[in-house]
């Protein structure tokens, strides 16, 4: 699943003690929401996006701490 | 596990939990100095509340985060450096008194209370949960006489308790009295009352870093005394 801001694959990250999470775009929360409904992967949003210098608006998607980084990350990179 | 082990391991936890504390407080502290900087910079961001749809500018969170430094963050962290405290006592308590039980051999409990544990170290454990349940509400005056009645350990020093006993009183306005400072206040401080009744206390950087101190040194002096009390 491309960014759709930066043009680059979604990335499930992992830095941090909060558990593994994704950066994307608010236009492009729904896929996303979708795309983890559909693989029953729990998920929890943050309620804040964050817009910098007038770009579009980020949204984070906590994975909670349980979360299979790896097969997500495979689950993003199958989507075109 | 041995006694002198099970010590040595609650202190090892609890030196590092204050120190997770401390280093959270620096930190937050560090991060908002960058936020002023990157805004300063001329960088501007908003941050949108999904669920109330707010929206929080640059401007708007860098006039809000003078107080949260001053005010929210060092009063959430004081507060937790004293509970953290509180249950070091405790446990250490719990652990000593269950390891040494005869000390409360004159206690009386409901014959009820004995058939639901399973076996005598439950009743020993519920016996000393119960006594240090009733502690706990006491002045920290009380804890340290407790203390010294189990274990005589010729420390912590009457000025460091008093300190304490201070810090005690200013964490219970913040709990309880939307920290303003009462009558009650003034009674426990004693000495080193730093407010009088009706003022807003305050959790000045100096104070916060010296409670700090004041509580890490308490654990390592109780343990390292408590230890070497040990045959």
């Amino acid at each position: 699943m491309i960014d759709t801001v930066t043009k680059k694959q979604l990335k499930v990250s992992t830095d941090g003690t909060a558990g593994p999470y994704i950066m994307v775009p608010v236009i492009q929360l729904a896929d996303l929401k979708m795309v983890l409904d559909k693989h029953n992967l729990s998920y929890s949003i943050e309620e804040e996006a964050i817009s910098l210098n007038d770009a579009p608006e980020v949204a984070i998607v906590d994975l909670g701490r349980k979360a299979d980084v790896q097969a997500i990350q495979i689950i993003l990179n199958s989507i075109q | 596990m041995a006694l002198a082990e099970e010590i040595k391991l609650l202190t090892d936890n609890v030196l590092a939990e204050l120190t997770s504390t401390y280093n959270y407080y620096t930190d937050t502290k560090i991060a908002w100095k960058i936020v002023h900087k990157f805004i300063e910079s001329g960088n501007r961001f908003k941050i949108r509340n999904m669920t109330t749809d707010t929206v929080t500018t640059q401007i708007e969170l860098s006039a809000k985060a003078r107080g949260y430094i001053a005010q929210q963050l060092s009063e959430a962290t004081f507060q937790q450096f004293i509970s953290i405290f509180e249950n070091y006592f405790m446990e250490l308590l719990e652990v000593w008194l269950t390891a040494y039980p005869k000390s409360l051999s004159n206690k009386q409990v409901d014959f009820k209370t004995i058939l639901e544990q399973p076996d005598k170290d439950a009743i020993i454990k519920c016996f000393a949960k119960k006594e240090l349940n009733e502690l706990l509400y006491k002045k920290p005056e009380e804890w340290f006489a407790y203390l010294r009645a189990k274990i005589n350990l010729g420390c912590p020093s009457a000025d460091e308790i008093n300190r304490f006993a201070e810090a005690k009183a200013s964490r219970d306005l913040l709990v309880h009295n939307k920290g303003i400072a009462n009558k009650i206040y003034e009674s426990k401080a004693g000495h080193f009352t730093r407010f009088r009744d009706g003022e807003r206390i305050d959790i000045p950087d100096h104070y916060h870093r010296g409670t700090w101190e004041l509580i890490k040194k308490l654990v390592s002096d109780i343990s390292n005394s408590a230890i070497a009390k040990l045959p």
